[in-house]
């Protein structure tokens, strides 16, 4: 494995043949178990619009996710993840950038289309400012899918609407953090559905800094050592028990603060989602990450996944 | 007779106070459909943007915002710490949009203290920004980005969306700002100093602080070149084989600062050998590939790394150092 660096790996990943398993080296492991990280890609996806581009969404995510489960239904495959009568939540990231309304939707319409009812699917960013600036509706009448901020009002660096949150105090590294009740008490299951972007401070940004909009002080964490509070807070009990799969957008291309690779990537491990990002916004960039992400390294020492690629089963899934 | 003059002077008066009052409604109506309340503070910082019909078929799409000083984290979180590291006041921003569509584009002005910040904002993101631009002092275009400094002003246009109306919008909103900005402002001289053979020009960053360093070679966590506000640093990258691969130059306000940084980056760089015969003090890290540290009176200089054998390193940096103190003119 010597030599092998995160981005040719990635890279490998992306030029190769659909329906390949590609782990850390060439032959396969014996044993072990393996993370399972699923990209399903089309070429075809880019070039389409509105609801034809949305129905090629749902045919990546369910075919991403009875690969990831094993099964050969997408009913059995969400019945792994939502509870019975259970909320699911969307956690979207449109700060500097734009999740894909199309793709979002698409989740949802996927779980829609199994039973799960509109009403008890909610689409959540940081404010009401933050979910509309991607071209989202609001939507808290209870009626079809819901879509709202934690907070109603623009943030200003932490939130003024404390009841949104839930009173119980964490101790991140010094700084004392609430949960939104949207992750406490709303949701029975979390999606994180990030983007992948490049960013200064920490190199790049994916699933495990999308919950800074799930907190009630982001910015505090912003001080001082960023890479390990990226951690801590994905680590926090709620996010952490609650945020049960990732479904990356990674379709459309629109430079760096949205990198595409024509495909989404879903996985029940945020921290080998981050992996693969950082091996994509490193293919993009055409170098290493400047400052590396160690906030992927932090999250893995706190357990929360694996950043060995030893330890993934990356199967790129080409869709017609 | 007395009476009447008495009512007639009563309702004399009357008139008088009617059309007084009559008067002072008609310049009070005046004064309110004709005025604005006034401009804010901080909306006095920036050019005009284009209103509906200046840039057809774009329109404003909702209110513009304005985030001055260390509001800038409500708009661009984290990555705010870093344009705070440039002399930045305020961004204002505004959406536009074709009606009818759902396509749009989002306008950021950053208002900067000089031209220099300015450039350094640009210089800082047009890396992987895409291709030169004829805008203002020098701009960027990709399918989905477009920016540009002038004078103070730092512009950042992006969309989502790939329609050719977009496109053009976008450069042409560029157009309309740049009209408006009449400052040209000078790129800082010290930029210009490099030493051009396989010089990557599109890779120079001019900037002040340590998380700019970190974001184009990292080495460590800490702000080991003792950076602030007061020092002026120049990241560029050398493509030729001949030279340094990455560069880093920094001035210091003083030789004193420029000691004191020295003594910290050693720190950073192990199984050091100098050389002070040349009137240089250079550590170098590393057998064949070398990352070398070197200082003279304020400058400091780092290579990472550098591809000679160490005869040459001293004739490299004496060259090297001769070329940025002929051509710089800082303080």
């Amino acid at each position: 494995m010597g030599g092998y660096s995160r981005r040719e790996f990635i890279r490998n990943v992306l030029v190769g043949s659909a329906g390949v398993s590609l782990t850390g080296i060439a032959h396969a492991q014996q044993s072990g178990r393996k993370v399972p990280i699923i990209i399903p890609i089309s070429e075809k996806a880019v070039k389409l619009k509105n609801s034809a581009y949305r129905e090629i969404c749902k045919k990546m995510v369910d075919t991403a996710l009875t690969k990831l489960t094993g099964t050969d239904a997408p009913e059995k495959a969400w019945k792994k993840f939502i509870p019975s009568g259970g909320t699911v939540g969307l956690k979207i990231n449109n700060e500097s950038t734009r999740t894909d309304k199309d793709l979002v939707m698409a989740i949802a319409d996927s779980m829609i289309a199994i039973g799960q009812p509109a009403e008890k699917i909610i689409i959540f960013e940081r404010s009401d400012f933050d979910v509309t600036q991607g071209g989202f509706q609001i939507n808290n009448s209870g009626k079809g899918v819901q879509c709202y901020g934690v907070a109603r009002a623009e943030w200003h660096g932490s939130s003024a609407e404390q009841e949104r949150f839930h009173p119980k105090e964490y101790d991140v590294d010094g700084h004392k953090i609430c949960v939104s009740k949207m992750v406490t008490d709303t949701c029975q299951l979390i999606i994180n559905v990030p983007v992948i972007k490049k960013m200064s401070m920490v190199g790049m940004s994916c699933s495990l800094k999308n919950h800074f909009g799930s907190i009630d002080s982001p910015y505090s964490l912003h001080k001082d050592d960023l890479h390990k509070h990226i951690a801590l807070n994905a680590a926090l009990p709620p996010l952490k028990e609650k945020t049960k799969l990732v479904i990356c957008d990674g379709v459309r291309h629109f430079g760096d603060q949205h990198i595409g690779i024509g495909g989404i990537i879903v996985s029940t491990d945020q921290v080998a989602v981050d992996y693969v990002a950082a091996g994509i916004v490193e293919d993009h960039i055409k170098g290493e990450l400047n400052p590396p992400a160690r906030y992927i390294h932090e999250a893995a020492k706190l357990g929360l996944g694996t950043d060995k690629k030893e330890e993934m089963d990356i199967q790129k899934i080409t869709i017609a | 007779m007395k009476s009447r003059l008495l009512k007639n002077c009563c309702i004399v008066e009357l008139l008088n106070c009617y059309i007084i009052f009559l008067l002072w409604c008609c310049v009070t109506i005046i004064n309110l459909s004709c005025g604005k309340t006034p401009q804010s503070e901080h909306d006095r910082l920036f050019p005009l943007f284009p209103q509906k019909g200046d840039v057809n078929p774009l329109v404003p799409e909702g209110e513009s915002h304005i985030f001055p000083g260390r509001a800038i984290f409500d708009y661009i979180d984290g990555e705010g710490e870093i344009v705070l590291e440039y002399g930045f006041r305020a961004v204002k921003i505004q959406e536009y949009k074709i009606p009818n569509t759902e396509e749009s584009m989002n306008v950021d002005v950053y208002a900067m203290t000089k031209p220099e910040e300015a450039f350094g904002l640009f210089s800082l993101y047009q890396v992987s920004a895409g291709t030169p631009i004829d805008i203002g002092r020098g701009g960027m275009k990709s399918p989905f980005q477009l920016m540009f400094w002038k004078g103070v002003y730092f512009i950042k246009i992006t969309t989502y969306h790939e329609s050719q109306a977009l496109q053009d919008g976008m450069e042409r909103i560029a157009q309309w700002i740049a009209g408006k900005i009449s400052q040209d402002g000078e790129i800082p001289s010290v930029v210009n100093s490099l030493p051009q053979e396989g010089l990557d020009r599109q890779s120079i960053t001019y900037f002040h602080g340590q998380l700019v360093v970190q974001s184009k070679h990292f080495i460590a966590q800490e702000n080991f070149l003792n950076l602030d506000s007061t020092t002026i640093g120049v990241f560029a990258h050398y493509k030729n084989n001949k030279g340094p691969r990455d560069v880093f130059v920094i001035w210091y306000p003083s030789d004193s600062s420029a000691q004191s940084a020295e003594l910290e980056v050693q720190r950073f760089f192990p199984n050091q050998s100098s050389d002070k015969s040349s009137g240089f003090r250079w550590f170098a890290q590393k057998e064949k590939s070398r990352n070398i540290v070197c200082r003279k009176e304020n400058i400091i200089a780092l290579f990472l790394p550098i591809s000679y054998d160490e005869s040459s390193i001293s004739k490299l940096l004496k060259d090297f150092f001769e070329h940025i103190s002929s051509n710089a003119n800082i303080r």
